[in-house]
């Protein structure tokens, strides 16, 4: 049995369940993270599947019952509504999750957990119910300690898994303690890519100070033993309120990449395809006798940030346009800015830095 | 003589040659470093089990018990207790200041019930050749059960600010390997103890997805709209319910509302008019576009079925010159049955009885009858 289960959680938009392994969601995430295991000399003697085993976490399901309740309800009053204005909203519902559409595939999902009133408990509930399901799997069949907890999790996954995880470790669940915070179960790593826990917070508190998803300290215990938080300097989504914890401990590490080998920066597999996010998720598991820094700067040192293209005219052509990108990301959402207060301010802020970089991202579209 | 002489020496050799890796090894694993190194590195629970024997020998805890603290397989809890007692017992004779510590805690948490934490909570940092523990060389950081109090137990003597807390020093990792070894051995025991708090915390989980569930396939359709409306209602907004380590918490954050909001909803019913003061109750039915505009669902605990209550207006057949006023009463998922006045147009003052598509369909089953032909 590996010793090691880490929990791979998805982001928003629709995430394939089918039959076949080539067909689900976490396929290419899984495939990602072996092409990074077998990219560092120390690793490629032992045996990944050995050592961990990934387990996805789903929560699609939830967004996709509830849009095929609100069509089927919708298709049955377009029937009957005289056409105008108020029957074309109608058919707009009626066509949620029918076919590929952007705001019904991933803009409603985090829509839907912000403001779908209680439904976040659902969402929560469906992801701790999977953690504890593979918990308590692992631990009976195993029957000793040697089993330890980990996470990937990926843009609204890591707002979902935040949530889902203070309440499995910050109260009872009926009368047990089975796992709260200060129990035998905790992720020994927890690495969130591209996080939008900040962002999609809405608690009375302080995110960093109400969560208990944070490196356990001595003076503070925590859910969490490492908390590897990844961002793409280019990427939008985590910027307008940045996921950025001071005096969390050493223990809490922030690593920024700067790559783009594909449009959609914002892509698990585009994250894990980077030496330095794949190497320090390995290195945390396994600890550096097994797996020591020069071995990962070795690999992370030969990764090139930008695509391997023979055009270098047009390689010199992403790169400027990226920098100017990330400047201003920053400048809308950090330098000399004040604190977003609320959501139509985000609106307007997103909206004019979309109006602004209109040209770039044309300049990039090349990319697969 | 000679030769018997011989011989005996052969087999001293052959049984040092033998034997004297294996010692060497035990003695390695016996360095919490390499006993980490170790138990990282094998998927082999025999292996890892008898290595984290090494630092108590068979005279203070006997095989049976690492065995039933660490075995495969889920054992009899009064075997689990025997084993723990007798480590608890193994770690006091020790006579050191961290397995006198231990040992209350392995007693204290041994016989704790499902409402406390039921763990020996060690939180083991391995050695890894990271200095991050806060700058600390940290062994484990422990907590009590039912606390959330922290112990943090440094190796060496680093002078890191952070190190400041701890209570007890081990000289050496070799020194605090037996350590390691204790609490891995009693975490092992432990968590097969709590089993059964494991199945009560599924039960809840379970009970609560199979309630949304519920909800799901069972519950009253809220659009949109009525679910951002919703979190008008402080209830709703309560993201926090057990966020923050609550004791009093049990079951909160985990089910859905009872109440549920009912705003600007459509639906379609059939209406059968002539329900007015002086109206003639007519069998012709036609079909009816209903907003309610406002009002509620209640729905029982395990969200089977529900009650509710909505005013709202209707038309009928498209006719928006003859607009209808009244409310509408849902009877489980079943029967939606509402009572509309017109106030405008030809049919002023007359009222119709409107139902939902489902009972219609029902009542016309049992009359051999389809009202909208």
């Amino acid at each position: 049995m590996p010793r090691h289960i880490v929990f791979l959680i998805h982001g928003m938009g629709l995430q394939p369940a089918g039959d076949q392994d080539r067909e689900k969601w976490f396929t290419p995430m899984v495939a990602a993270l072996d092409k990074g295991w077998k990219s560092f000399a120390p690793l490629q003697a032992l045996q990944r599947e050995r050592l961990i085993e990934y387990v996805p976490i789903s929560y699609d399901e939830v967004f996709r019952n509830y849009l095929g309740k609100v069509s089927s309800h919708a298709q049955a009053l377009s029937a009957f509504m005289p056409a105008g204005k108020l029957a074309s909203f109608i058919n707009e519902l009626g066509d949620a999750g029918e076919a590929p559409d952007f705001f019904w595939d991933d803009v409603f999902d985090v829509l839907f957990y912000r403001y779908g009133a209680d439904h976040f408990r659902q969402l929560h509930v469906t992801v701790s119910d999977q953690i504890a399901k593979a918990v308590q799997e692992r631990w009976d069949r195993q029957g000793n300690a040697d089993t330890e907890f980990s996470m990937i999790a990926h843009s609204l996954g890591t707002a979902v898994a935040h949530g889902a995880l203070n309440r499995l470790g910050g109260g009872k669940l009926g009368t047990s303690a089975a796992f709260k915070l200060g129990g035998p179960f905790f992720l020994k790593t927890y690495m969130t890519l591209a996080n939008v826990s900040q962002v999609l917070w809405w608690g009375e508190h302080a995110l960093y100070d109400a969560t208990i998803v944070r490196p356990n300290m001595p003076t503070r215990p925590g859910y969490v033993d490492t908390f590897l938080n990844v961002r793409n300097a280019a990427d939008p989504f985590p910027m307008p309120r940045r996921f950025a914890p001071v005096n969390w401990g050493r223990r809490y590490r922030e690593l920024v990449v700067q790559h783009v080998h594909m449009l959609n920066v914002h892509d698990y597999c585009h994250y894990l395809c980077h030496p330095r996010v794949t190497g320090n998720f390995f290195q945390s598991l396994l600890g550096k006798l097994v797996f020591p820094v020069v071995a990962l700067d070795e690999t992370a040192q030969k990764f090139d940030d930008l695509p391997p293209l023979d055009d270098e005219a047009q390689r010199a052509k992403i790169r400027q346009v990226v920098s100017a990108f990330i400047v201003e990301l920053r400048a809308a959402f950090e330098e000399g800015q004040a604190p977003l207060e609320g959501t139509v301010e985000l609106v307007a802020r997103v909206a004019r830095l979309a109006w602004k970089l209109r040209k770039s991202v044309g300049a990039i579209a090349s990319l697969p | 003589m000679t030769g018997c002489l011989y011989g005996r020496l052969y087999i001293l050799v052959v049984w040092l040659l033998l034997t004297l890796p294996q010692l060497a090894r035990a003695q390695a694993t016996c360095d919490a470093r390499a006993l980490a190194d170790l138990l990282l590195n094998t998927s082999d629970q025999a292996v890892a089990a008898a290595q984290l024997a090494c630092p108590l020998p068979d005279h203070l805890l006997p095989a049976t018990s690492v065995d039933a603290l660490t075995g495969q397989g889920v054992r009899e809890p009064e075997q689990v207790r025997a084993a723990l007692s007798e480590l608890a017992r193994a770690t006091r004779e020790a006579g050191t200041a961290w397995s006198a510590a231990f040992a209350d805690k392995l007693s204290e948490q041994r016989d704790v019930a499902c409402d406390q934490t039921q763990s020996l909570d060690f939180t083991t940092t391995y050695p890894s050749g990271d200095d991050d523990t806060e700058g600390c060389d940290c062994l484990w950081v422990s907590g009590r059960a039912g606390s959330q109090v922290r112990t943090c137990y440094r190796v060496g003597t680093t002078d890191a600010p952070a190190c400041e807390i701890a209570q007890v020093t081990f000289a050496s990792w070799p020194k605090a390997a037996p350590a390691l070894a204790a609490q891995r051995l009693g975490r092992s025991g432990l968590i097969k103890l709590s089993k059964s708090c494991r199945d009560q915390a599924r039960k809840v989980l379970r009970d609560a997805h199979k309630a949304w569930n519920n909800l799901r396939d069972n519950g009253y359709l809220q659009y949109p709209w009525e679910l951002a409306a919703s979190r008008a209602f402080k209830s709703y907004r309560n993201y926090q319910d057990c966020f923050n380590s609550d004791p009093a918490c049990r079951s909160d954050g985990l089910m859905p509302e009872r109440w549920r909001l009912v705003f600007f909803h459509p639906a379609l019913g059939i209406a059968f008019s002539g329900f007015g003061k002086q109206g003639k109750p007519s069998a012709d039915a036609a079909a009816a576009l209903l907003l309610e505009l406002a009002g509620f669902t209640l729905y029982p605990s395990d969200f089977k079925y529900y009650f509710g209550l909505s005013a709202g207006a209707a038309v009928l057949g498209a006719n928006f010159g003859e607009p209808r006023v009244g409310g509408l009463v849902h009877l489980t998922r079943w029967v939606h049955v509402g009572y509309y006045w017109c106030v405008a147009g030809e049919h002023a003052r007359d009222a119709s009885l409107i139902a939902s598509f489902d009972v219609a369909s029902w009542v016309g089953k049992l009359m051999n009858k389809n009202f909208l032909q």
